[in-house]
């Protein structure tokens, strides 16, 4: 469909090549200083947005990463393998640690409908809780059907065939768009960002200076569901499109 | 019995080493971070350097054991090609003919990263993208760069240079290599040695002499052209080295090699600038080798220091270990910061023989100084193949000798010096 806009969901995790190691006062492991690269999950989903916009199925791929300001590198990551826009959900580095996937798919869900996606395509864990939550607890939020553990994509029309990979052996399903996609391992292979994608986009970048754009109401509120206790007040920040470059406006949150 | 129990013993300390042995050739080692703040690269460069690290961490640097024992890259015309697809093989050409448009700054950290994966693979990478591309887009006419360069950064074609000579190294000019013009062809006969690439090559920038009573000597030069397929250019088989090894290098034999006119490089008896303002580029490109090479030595060396116990620590903690993690890393940050400036130098124009030949004599030696410490720290591991230490004090050691040995680096930076108190 040419007017299908996915929105892909990536998180910045510590690099799966590191070795990790525990806080001295155990509370939770070393990150200051370590290497945090795209989860590579999320590198799988965004890698299929992009073939399917290639494969002229998809109109826009827009990013999404929620977290620090750090999480802008894990974007133009995103933006350089052929993502059009990217959209970073700041959190201040003292409630990053206390964001989970309910968080996370609250953001999603508001996002997946204010942008008008058709298609949301997330890595099925990340590698650093492991939940395999927020695909799910996404799809259930917008009532929009899921198919997760993806090992196979089609699009055909306004359904979207998945093969899944299940315990018992590959599972396929067909559910009509739009939808939630989770991402499995052997979905794709992850294309690395080329030298001239990365310079296009950082020259673009340079070129186009800086537009203002007042940040949007900020998401907030009692939490919908109960269970969380974390009050979520975020300020939504476009980081930039592969014309121009959008800085992170320095913004009060609300006490 | 007491033979008995020595013998056990004997064996016992065999033992000892080769679980960790094992231990280091199965586990995917973590490398060592590399702070790109203090190295003042900015946010496309360091994005440029974790792209590069990552495909070459995971394509290259599994297959540098098994290159270096084999003397052969077996899968170099498809790495060749997946290298082009990057964008590094032709770094620092114009975006108009296919290039990256990119600097010298980004051509050594590409170069490095790949020479920290496999050093002999990033000679083989210096030589094409910097010796024989860099070379055809300073100094080639347009028709001459819209035919070869589309191959070469693509990955399809090989490129090398070839000045060196059997009895021509330091004394390049004295080269013996002859062109003589009949019609529209350049008849060449004589022979070249040391050439990087020369086993794989498509394309190939040749010095010959055109003018053998030019005065002075130098005079007499010109750079060619030259094809793999042109009537009466061979090579013979490659060169058995110590170190480097998987970069290929041979003899080429020319036996009236016919080259045509079209494929003089830039102009008649003009060669020697073209070589000579080449060289500089070249060491400060090829620099990155080496400060490749002293990255790869500490990825290995600090985290076996801290895996690694003796006298009940970790013999990282001891402190003639923590001195010499601090010379290595020093050496490396320092070296690296020369060539850094010197390139980023280079990218606004301002080029000075002086310090291209004063980054790579300092990045070399410093290369095998930290290479040999390397060694030291694993110790006994340090000195079996199952480690990589010996291929990188083997590959460091080039360093010294190729690109302008390093008393000539020294010569040139002494007369630079005279030439100001003329």
């Amino acid at each position: 469909m040419a007017e299908l806009r996915a929105l892909v969901g990536v998180k910045r995790v510590i690099d799966y090549a590191v070795k990790i190691r525990v806080k001295p006062d155990k509370t939770g492991v070393v990150t200051d200083g370590v290497k945090h690269s795209m989860n590579p999950f999320c590198e799988i989903a965004v890698e299929e947005a992009v073939r399917l916009k290639e494969k002229k199925l998809v109109k826009e791929v827009i990013a999404v990463s929620c977290g620090p300001k750090q999480c802008q590198e894990t974007l133009r990551t995103a933006l350089a393998m052929g993502a059009d826009r990217g959209i970073h959900v700041e959190v201040p580095e003292s409630e990053a640690e206390r964001l989970g996937p309910l968080q996370v798919s609250r953001v999603l869900t508001a996002l997946a409908q204010k942008e008008k996606a058709g298609l949301v395509l997330l890595g099925k864990q990340a590698i650093d809780d492991d939940c395999n939550q927020t695909g799910q607890m996404t799809a259930a939020m917008l009532d929009w059907p899921q198919g997760t553990f993806a090992s196979k994509l089609t699009l055909e029309g306004d359904k979207v065939t998945v093969e899944r990979e299940i315990d018992g052996g590959l599972e396929t399903i067909r559910l009509k768009l739009p939808a939630v996609v989770t991402a499995d391992l052997r979905l794709n292979e992850p294309r690395y960002a080329t030298l001239p994608n990365i310079m296009d986009y950082e020259a673009a970048r340079a070129l186009g200076g800086h537009e203002s754009q007042p940040p949007s109401s900020p998401v907030c509120g009692p939490p919908a569901f109960a269970c969380s206790s974390l009050p979520l007040y975020l300020q939504l920040v476009p980081i930039g499109t592969r014309t121009c470059f959008l800085s992170s406006s320095n913004h009060d949150f609300p006490s | 019995m007491a033979v008995a129990a020595w013998q056990g013993c004997a064996r016992l300390s065999w033992w000892r080493v080769r679980p960790a042995a094992l231990f280091a050739s199965r586990r995917g080692y973590s490398t060592m971070p590399v702070d790109d703040t203090i190295n003042g690269l900015n946010e496309e460069q360091k994005q440029m350097r974790q792209t590069v690290f990552r495909f070459l961490q995971q394509h290259l640097a599994p297959k540098a054991r098994e290159i270096d024992q084999t003397n052969e890259f077996k899968d170099l015309r498809e790495f060749w090609k997946q290298l082009g697809h990057l964008g590094v093989l032709g770094i620092t050409v114009p975006a108009q003919y296919g290039g990256s448009g990119l600097g010298f700054l980004d051509h050594v950290v590409v170069m490095e990263e790949i020479s920290r994966a496999s050093a002999s693979v990033g000679l083989s990478y210096g030589a094409h993208s910097n010796l024989c591309v860099n070379q055809l887009v300073r100094n080639g006419n347009e028709t001459q760069k819209e035919k070869y360069l589309p191959k070469l950064i693509s990955g399809e074609h090989i490129g090398a240079l070839a000045m060196s000579e059997p009895s021509a190294g330091s004394d390049v000019v004295s080269m013996k290599l002859k062109a003589e013009k009949k019609g529209d062809y350049y008849i060449l006969n004589g022979t070249k040695f040391w050439i990087t690439n020369g086993p794989d090559a498509d394309v190939l920038i040749v010095y010959a002499k055109t003018d053998m009573s030019a005065v002075p000597v130098s005079r007499g030069i010109t750079a060619f052209i030259v094809e793999k397929g042109m009537p009466g250019f061979s090579t013979s088989q490659k060169l058995d080295k110590l170190g480097m090894r998987g970069s290929n290098t041979c003899e080429l034999i020319f036996e009236n090699c016919k080259v045509p006119v079209s494929n003089v490089l830039g102009h008649l008896n003009k060669g020697v600038y073209v070589l000579m303002s080449g060289l500089d580029l070249e060491r400060l490109v090829l620099a990155g080798g080496p400060l490749g090479i002293m990255q790869a030595v500490l990825d290995h060396t600090i985290p076996y220091l801290h895996v690694r116990e003796a006298f009940g620590q970790k013999i990282g903690h001891f402190q003639l270990m923590q001195g010499k993690m601090a010379d290595m890393y020093t050496r490396l940050t320092t070296s690296r910061q020369y060539v850094y400036n010197v390139a980023k130098a280079c990218d606004e124009g301002h080029h000075t023989p002086k310090d291209c030949a004063g980054v790579i004599l300092y990045a070399a030696e410093s290369a095998t100084q930290v290479a040999l410490d390397g060694i030291q720290c694993l110790g006994g591991n340090g000195y079996i193949n199952d480690f990589p230490m010996g291929r990188f004090l083997r590959d460091a050691k080039l360093y010294e000798i190729g690109a302008g040995t390093s008393e000539i680096r020294r010569l040139v930076i002494g007369r630079a010096f005279n030439e100001a108190f003329k």
